[in-house]
């Protein structure tokens, strides 16, 4: 009787919340004055909420600045408001924060940061004619003739072109005579393809031979040895791609067991770039090792903006950081030209976006232009190295900050 | 020697897969309790070994026994406030409720340590010890180590003491072992506590070598409810070699065959296995405990 | 008018009801459009587990198996969903007939496990043979192609085939098939003794139940664009699904539809109020159920049902699980089944007597 009762109170008590926050959370709608409200659309809990840490991280710093600068002065000197929603572990949960931002009134956004779940809320901003900016990297993104996506990244599709040719130019630099190369890849379509494309064409065109070639879904190795082993007895002098850090921290420490000097990486990816990374390798394992961003700190403006974000407390500025920070800066330029809060307005000035320098340093060209389907027309891969516990940008040469250090095998 | 190698590294690994059985067969054999948060209490005693190994500084087996203290104390207030009732509630409740709990477990890590992969430095990882050409793990064979003490310590107390006499007794019939003036709510409580143990001893364990994240524990939660049933219900003995087993299948087929495919062989082997000897290795047919809603 | 029609009419009155609330945002109609299609994914799950009882952890690879068909026939072969969900449910089917064969006559726990694996499998395969992260063609507003600008016409579809699943649920179990289900449930050692082919059946109860959990997959995939083999071969899927039918009710026909009500709409809810932190709002979803679970036993329909009859002063009929024993109303299907095939809930008063005849029965089913 008494479990009865109190369950039918607390019935109706969640009906009334029910009832109150169907009312609350409808107003949709932009209003013509107040704060502009920009959304962010990242994975804040599931296996990708390290990366929506840090593209949260960037997007806050870069509202502030663009704020306390006095926001978007054509249009009254508004502020911005950030509009933030957790994309979740699923695209389904993905697509949930986006209607959720979207009713909030959102003009613009940014987000997610993973492919899957960005070519997902993309295909609702192009319903919804909101003009929406990623650091994503899939080639579906910009290939589905879609009006307000604009990626900031290079294509999946020439990631490889991309990275193969930093790595060569920088081996030439550095004489050494890379002829060696073995193939780890994860299972995700940056390194799937990578490692297609490598095999297929790559290979050739730089005269190195694939003499290891293994796919590790992220996170499944339990026990590196059996790899460990294939590593000893092919003597790749790289090893390209990567599946999660956890697969790539057993296989280092598995080197280091069996008294090898461990195998620099060219990881295909940011997650490499974080702090976890160095902690879950130990300096001497990552040392050495190259990873390949869309962005990344140069000498110049991105050095200040680099501070920021040590300041606010990661000691690791990356691409994810970076490229959020950046993307923010670019929706605010595209609504200061647009002049307005229309739609089609800030859409039709983002397409004319031609940013130099400022927070376009992020980007390996130092300058943001979009191509007609709002892919980045100055696509060039940064490439970081891993020099002890410390990240240096050392591709392109003339905005690296510092040299590389090829590494040698023992 | 290539297969020596996978031979050797797949029982080190097993070995920490046969402990995560035994604490699995204990709630789900023996007291019959289905516990859904298992691989979530490994991600627990992850995190308290971290956390232990960021405030001492000392070496993570030696903390391992204060984590072990540490879940059993946190098992003792789980039992109070849910386990107690759930067991008398069935499984309909427990499935809900320790679903309920690993979101629990999941995100308060999320809350407190953040997303970020964390790592356990330790010099054990990073050394190995070379037998006839063979490499052996330093922080893996200590693991092995620990871990056959626990299954012996476990096997000691299920089999030879008077808690395990009445474990046992009220696993086998609960109406009689009553009668005979047992405290069944007792029983319950230190098994699970015993389960629980066992849970924080596998993340001691996994942890040194293995960077843990708040969504690590789903890499448990298959092997978790397949090691038990593997070794047969009820049986001590049976799920450590099974977890063995699981160990040397996952590198045999990470030397032979596609990495890509490791799972789907575990898997595949797995459901042969039930429909050729359902009542698992050492498991009597008497043992089958129908799981129904 | 039986009380089993009477369930699927005011399920469809509540479907119906919903219309306006989800007209009222995008956000409400798509989340309104996710609950109709976990609960064609529950109802699934509801058929085999709720109904006939064998404990199936699998349902997601038929939700898998449609999602796959359904987004990469049109991606490859421009085939329009709809034939693509229907290629999918015919496989799902046929799939559910050779794990069915298989395992079916494997125990409780047993047959779970089995199928457990089964949407893990698939997953391994499907990445192992490079369809992931496959995005459905993007052609505008076509009803040709099931794409629409707002979720508001997936739900209208979704809850058609709700309340046409509604009303098949309810026809099934007045027919002797839903009777020999429900007699397998209960006593499949009774059952068999008096002449029902229980072996036979449980395979029907897990043929229609993959059919429903395929069409909800075929839905999902329309409703999120990507078909990742990691988000729909998950074991989460299927424990989503049992979730939602152990909340709403077990066995019942209304079940799925109150679970998800419950579970889809409480989740979203409790993201919208708690975001504050990252997780907060798992941790309040995760209280709600606790709160679930240890209070509403038996799912909350016998229990809004018994409220229901006493407004009325009368006590409400079954169909479902009967409520024999006050004590502990919500264990009684476990203590019921114990009786039939197993000691499931050790602290059930069965003693000796029922492991006995549980050997026996353990014995005649797996060997």
């Amino acid at each position: 009787m008494r479990r009865r009762e109190f369950l039918g109170l607390a019935g109706a008590a969640v009906a009334s919340t029910l009832a109150g926050s169907l009312t609350s959370c409808g107003s949709a709608g932009s209003a013509g004055s107040g704060p502009i409200k920009i959304g962010l659309v990242v994975h804040k809990t599931g296996p990708y909420a390290d990366t929506g840490r840090m593209m949260s991280m960037g997007a806050k710093l870069a509202v502030d600045a663009i704020n306390s600068a006095g926001g978007i002065k054509s249009l009254g000197g508004n502020k911005i408001q950030l509009v933030e929603e957790d994309a979740g572990a699923t695209v389904e949960s993905a697509i949930s924060a986006m209607n959720r931002a979207l009713s909030q009134g959102i003009i613009a956004g940014v987000g997610t940061g993973i492919s899957s779940a960005t070519i997902a809320i993309t295909e609702l901003a192009e319903r919804r004619k909101i003009t929406w900016t990623d650091v994503a990297f899939a080639d579906e993104l910009t290939d589905r003739g879609f009006k307000y996506t604009f990626a900031t990244s290079p294509k999946t599709s020439e990631f490889t072109n991309l990275f193969s040719e930093a790595i060569d130019t920088l081996a030439q630099t550095a004489h050494v005579d890379v002829t060696r190369i073995g193939i780890i890849a994860g299972i995700n379509d940056v390194a799937v393809q990578a490692a297609k494309e490598i095999k297929s064409t790559y290979a050739d065109k730089y005269g190195w031979s694939v003499v290891l070639d293994e796919t590790v879904p992220e996170g499944s190795l339990k026990d590196a040895a059996p790899l460990v082993s294939k590593i000893a007895s092919s003597q790749p002098q790289l090893l390209f791609v990567g599946p999660a850090i956890s697969d790539i921290a057993l296989i280092s420490k598995g080197q280091v067991q069996q008294g090898m000097t461990p195998v620099p990486w060219v990881l295909s990816g940011a997650p490499f770039l974080s702090g976890a990374f160095v902690d879950a390798l130990g300096a001497k394992a990552a040392n050495g090792t190259f990873a390949v961003a869309a962005s990344g700190v140069y000498k110049g403006e991105s050095r200040k903006i680099a501070d920021k974000i040590r300041a606010a407390g990661d000691d690791y500025p990356q691409e994810y950081h970076l490229s959020t920070y950046a993307e923010f800066f670019l929706l605010a330029d595209a609504m200061e030209r647009a002049k307005s809060r229309d739609s089609t307005k800030i859409r039709d000035a983002m397409a004319e976006t031609d940013m130099r320098g400022g927070p376009a340093s992020v980007w390996p060209a130092q300058r943001m232009r979009f191509d007609e389907d709002g892919r980045a027309v100055d696509r060039q891969a940064a490439l970081v190295q891993w020099q002890q516990t410390k990240t240096v940008t050392v591709y392109p040469e003339q905005l690296a900050t510092g040299k590389t250090i090829w590494p040698t095998l023992a | 020697m290539v297969l020596i190698q996978a031979l050797v590294n797949g029982l080190l690994i097993g070995a920490v897969w046969g402990v995560l059985g035994l604490g699995k067969q204990i709630v789900l054999g023996v007291i019959h309790f289905v516990n859904f948060a298992h691989g979530h209490l490994v991600l627990l005693g992850m995190y308290l070994t971290l956390f232990a190994w960021i405030t001492t500084g000392a070496d993570p087996f030696l903390l391992l026994p204060v984590v072990a203290i540490a879940m059993v104390i946190l098992a003792f207030i789980l039992d109070r406030l849910l386990v107690r009732r759930l067991i008398k509630l069935g499984e309909r409740s427990q499935m809900i409720a320790t679903i309920a709990l690993a979101l629990v477990i999941e995100n308060a890590a999320l809350l407190i340590a953040g997303p970020q992969p964390r790592t356990l430095q330790n010099s054990w990882s990073d050394k190995a010890v070379q037998l006839g050409g063979v490499y052996l793990n330093a922080g893996r064979l200590m693991g092995l180590a620990i871990a056959i003490l626990a299954f012996v310590v476990t096997w000691w107390i299920i089999t030879k003491t008077p808690l395990g006499v009445m474990i046992r007794a009220t696993s086998q019939n609960r109406a009689a072992a009553q009668y005979m003036g047992i405290d069944i709510g007792r029983v319950y409580a230190y098994a699970f506590a015993l389960s629980v143990a066992l849970a924080g001893v596998v993340g001691s364990l996994y942890v040194v070598s293995t960077p843990v994240d708040p969504s690590t524990a789903w890499t448990f939660l298959i092997l978790m409810f397949i090691v038990p049933v593997l070794g047969g219900l009820g049986s001590i003995a049976g799920t450590f070699l099974a977890g063995l087993i699981v160990g040397v299948l996952q590198l045999l087929s990470t030397t032979y065959f596609d990495i890509q495919l490791q799972d789907a062989l575990v898997y595949g082997v797995f459901v042969l296995f039930l429909v050729v000897r359902p009542q698992g290795l050492f498991g009597r047919a008497a043992d089958q405990r129908q799981v129904s809603v | 008018m039986k009380t089993r029609y009477w369930q699927a009419l005011v399920g469809t009155a509540l479907l119906a009801l919903a219309l306006p609330w989800a007209a009222y945002s995008e956000t409400n109609a798509h989340t309104a459009a996710l609950t109709a299609v976990w609960c064609l994914m529950a109802m699934g799950w509801n058929i085999i587990s709720g109904f006939a009882g064998p404990l199936s952890l699998g349902q997601g690879a038929f939700f898998g198996l449609t999602a796959f068909s359904s987004t990469v026939l049109f991606d490859r072969l421009n085939l329009s969903p709809i034939f693509g969900i229907m290629i999918g449910v015919a496989a799902s089917v046929v799939l559910a007939a050779a794990v069915g064969l298989i395992t079916l006559r494997l125990s409780g726990l047993y047959f779970a496990l089995a199928t457990l694996t089964v949407p893990l499998i698939l997953g391994v395969l499907t990445k192992y043979f490079g369809y992931y992260e496959i995005s459905r063609p993007y052609v505008g507003e076509s009803l040709r192609y099931l794409q629409f600008d707002s979720s508001l016409n997936y739900y209208l579809i979704a809850a058609i085939l709700v309340a046409i699943g509604l009303a098949l649920t309810a026809y099934l179990a007045g027919t002797r098939t839903g009777r020999y289900f429900v007699a397998i449930r209960e006593n499949t050692r009774a059952a068999e003794a008096s002449g029902v082919p229980t072996a036979r059946y449980k395979l029907y109860a897990f043929l229609i139940g993959a059919a429903f959990s395929a069409i909800a997959g075929g839905l999902y995939s329309q409703l999120a664009f990507v078909f990742n083999p990691d988000d729909v071969y998950t074991p989460l899927v299927s424990v989503q699904a049992l979730l939602i039918v152990l909340i709403g009710g077990p066995g019942t026909v209304l079940g799925p539809l109150i679970g998800a009500l419950i579970v889809i709409p409480g989740g979203e809810l409790m993201t919208q109020h708690f975001s504050q932190l990252p997780g907060l709002n798992n941790l309040a979803y995760a209280a709600v159920l606790l709160v679930v679970a240890l209070f509403s036993h038996g799912g909350l329909y016998p229990l809004l049902e018994g409220g229901i009859g006493r407004l009325f002063g009368r006590r409400a009929a079954h169909i479902g699980p009967a409520v024999p024993n006050a004590r502990t109303p919500a264990s009684t299907a476990d203590s019921r089944d114990s009786d039939a095939t197993g000691s499931t809930d050790p602290r059930s008063d069965t003693g000796r007597d029922a492991a006995g005849r549980a050997e026996s029965v353990t014995q005649g089913e797996t060997r």
